[in-house]
């Protein structure tokens, strides 16, 4: 008797079937992902609760086939994370490098494609991925003299000294 | 009038030569032009709702013209809502400000009242379209309007002085025929009337008289100038409600000029004064770029950067030619630099920028400002430079003896906002266009210029100060007498209004302060020209700059005090 239970047990539990969507990207590149991932996008989440069916693709006109991988796979890393706080803005800035140990090495991405990724959190409403996108800018930029930050972003300094004496001055009270 | 140069803002000084509308035509073909009949379209439409709501009301006298000097007739329209109480359907409203000043002198006008803002919501049971209901949990009848204000105004000459009349309601439209008379391009709205409904009979739940808001005009300058009317539009709307209106009639009134800026008003009802709010969408300072940020005025910085801190640098705003990082890459594509007359793009790139500073120190912030032009120019005209002025006015009054009161954090912020409209250049436009805003100026800041004196030769401790012109401290040490004042000149954009001098003593310090009502917009842009001067020699500091006790003669320390609105 219990023989035959547990196979049709098995049996429901693989007859759920995974609802599985179909993003399309800027550069026509399908790519399939989970319902429950794709929702973390709530640019996403929000079409899929405006139309109860969605056969065809959801183009995603903004993001590469490239940048729709990697935020594809980081919502698949977070999509059992909790929905972010209402007040959670407030929070994240204030533990402002606190980024996840994964999170840090998914942003060790050159600088086109983080700042890809961070548009592409930006459109699609990812706000966890914004703030990790934005906080590791940050961390690029902190506690840097201007010196560093053009060498990090490759910026070419066309202040004339002057210009940048006077904007030094203007800024001296940051500096106190 | 114009000033005398040295007394404008060095922006001004940029812009002395005001395009008229001609020249504003050929940077934009048909733009100004537009926009003018746009503001007239709005004026025709709101005064005829307001003609025909309060029409039967006028029979009073208004005394807002005497003086020998000439005025301006100001049109300010208006939409509103209307909060009632229980969220009854019943109220609804248009609303009206309709002021005209008048500045025979500076004091006088103050005291007497020769000018006027006038607002008149009518209550109704209709909708206009702008208006909508919200309930208030309240067993009074408490209505708010909240109103979003088109500017007109006709200028014929120049505005002088500080005004501050009390308008009764009656006087409302004789005050806009008044205006329809200077104005041939109005039609005759009395025509118009029939085609208005009736709105109060449909009204059970509110009054069925017109709402007078009264405003409170408080101008400073015995004249008018460009740098004037920036000012003036930079300062709040004091609305007082006549006492036949519901208790607890709260006001905010919202300033819109042109779409362009949008600056909140203090708004205060039946004697008691409340602030209402201090929302304020930076996104809305980004709107302007759409309309005069091209790629081709950028070049002409004058239209832009108001502040000395900033003109120093305008020619600093300039499209870029070479991107060479990504980063820059990314936002200059999507912000365009006058490429793009896309708002949205550049809201969003303001908006993550804004994101990532968030995270920042406000050293991290100047330093980006460092990196290039670009940058430069992206951070301040973004809505992450207000922030990054907000964390400067923080700074700044944390200076000794600062007081922090919520109003003073209140007018604060509120000057925030309206510094940053100016360095923006949004308010510029308005001269520019030839459509000169009025709104009352008002004194948000009384800066303490302390002047703090380790040595004992010279006693601070008891003494008289005054100030002349504008840009003038006059110290009177009793010893030396009134005959040799010493001679606090402030920055050519500081408009020192009043000093009053205290003084207390311990410790061998001797110090003596010196109240000066400034207005704060200026203020902030004459922050670097007093610590220019005090690089030469002069014995005063302001605002940051801390006192250094020990350095002495003539160490002068001074710190920002209070802030009173």
């Amino acid at each position: 008797m219990s023989n035959t239970q547990a196979p049709a047990t098995v049996k429901k539990l693989t007859l759920v079937p995974t609802r599985l969507l179909t993003l399309l990207s800027s550069d026509s590149i399908e790519k399939k992902v989970a319902r429950d991932v794709a929702e973390r996008s709530i640019l996403i989440k929000n079409m899929l609760e405006d139309c109860a069916e969605f056969d065809q693709a959801i183009p995603i006109p903004n993001v590469t086939s490239s940048v729709l991988t990697k935020v594809i796979e980081w919502c698949e890393h977070h999509k059992n994370d909790p929905a972010p706080a209402a007040d959670e803005k407030v929070d994240s800035r204030k533990k402002s490098t606190d980024i996840d140990e994964w999170d840090q090495k998914f942003m060790q991405v050159d600088q086109e494609m983080l700042f890809e990724i961070i548009l592409a959190a930006n459109y699609l409403d990812i706000k966890p991925l914004l703030d990790v996108g934005c906080k590791t800018v940050a961390n690029m930029i902190k506690g840097k003299s201007p010196e560093e930050i053009r060498e990090t972003f490759n910026i070419q300094n066309d202040f004339t000294p002057e210009e940048e004496d006077q904007i030094r001055r203007e800024n001296q009270w940051a500096e106190e | 009038m114009m000033p005398a140069a040295h007394t404008m803002s060095p922006f001004y000084k940029h812009n002395m030569s005001r395009l008229d509308m001609k020249q504003w035509d050929e940077v934009y073909p048909g733009y100004a032009t537009s926009k003018r009949a746009s503001l007239r379209r709005q004026v025709k439409r709101w005064s005829k709702a307001i003609i025909g709501s309060t029409n039967s009301q006028s029979s009073s006298s208004c005394s807002s013209n005497e003086g020998p000097m000439s005025y301006s007739v100001i049109h300010m329209t208006a939409t509103a809502s209307i909060v009632t109480a229980a969220g009854s359907p019943a109220a609804v409203s248009s609303a009206s400000i309709s002021p005209t000043l008048n500045h025979p002198s500076p004091s006088s006008a103050w005291n007497n009242g020769s000018g006027y803002t006038l607002v008149a919501a009518t209550l109704a049971g209709g909708s206009p379209s702008a208006a909508r209901l919200v309930g208030r949990a309240s067993s009074r009848r408490s209505v708010s309007i909240s109103s979003t204000i088109r500017n007109y105004w006709e200028s014929t000459s120049s505005l002088a002085s500080s005004s501050r009349s009390n308008w009764s309601a009656s006087t409302m439209p004789e005050r806009m025929f008044g205006l329809q008379e200077e104005n041939d391009e109005l039609p005759d709205l009395q025509e118009e009337n029939d085609e208005l409904p009736d709105l109060q009979e449909e009204n059970d739940e509110l009054p069925n008289e017109a709402i007078i808001v009264e405003t409170e005009v408080d101008m400073m300058e015995p004249t008018i100038s460009e740098s004037d009317m920036v000012t003036q539009v930079s300062s709040s709307n004091h609305l007082r409600v006549p006492g036949r209106h519901p208790q607890g009639l709260m006001l905010r009134l919202q300033t819109s000029y042109q779409s362009i800026s949008t600056i909140e008003s203090e708004v205060s009802c039946a004697g008691s004064w409340d602030k209402v709010s201090e929302a304020y969408s930076p996104n809305t300072d980004i709107g302007c770029e759409d309309n005069w940020g091209r790629g081709d005025v950028l070049g002409k910085t004058s239209l832009h950067d108001s502040s000395s801190l900033e003109s120093a640098n305008s020619a600093m705003v300039v499209k870029p030619t070479v991107i060479r990082s990504p980063i820059q890459d990314t936002i200059v594509a999507q912000a365009g630099f006058g490429a793009s007359d896309s708002l949205s793009t550049m809201s969003m790139v303001a908006e993550l920028l804004e994101h990532v500073l968030g995270y920042l120190t406000p050293l991290d912030i100047t330093n980006l400002q460092l990196l290039c032009k670009s940058w430069n120019y992206l951070l301040r005209r973004s809505s992450v430079y207000h922030t990054l002025i907000r964390r400067r006015y923080h700074h700044m009054r944390l200076g000794p003896g600062a007081i922090q009161t919520t109003r003073t954090f209140e007018d604060l912020k509120r000057a925030v906002k309206q510094d940053i409209a100016i360095k923006e250049g949004r308010l510029s436009l308005l001269t520019q266009l030839d459509v000169p805003v009025h709104a009352p100026r008002v004194r948000y800041h009384s800066g303490y210029v302390c002047f703090n004196q380790v040595s004992s030769g010279a006693l601070w401790n008891q003494g008289t100060g005054s100030c002349r012109g504008s840009h003038e401290i006059l110290v009177y040490n009793l010893r030396q007498g009134k005959e040799d004042p010493t001679i606090f000149p402030c920055s050519p954009e500081s408009k020192v209004l009043s000093v009053t001098l205290g003084g207390k003593a311990g410790n061998g310090v001797h110090m003596v302060y010196c109240e000066v009502d400034v207005n704060f917009n200026y203020f902030m842009l004459s922050l670097s020209w007093w610590q220019e001067k005090m690089a030469n020699g002069l014995p005063v500091t302001l605002g940051s700059l801390r006192s250094r006790p020990g350095h002495y003669p003539n160490q002068w320390s001074s710190y920002r005090g209070s802030c009173e609105g």
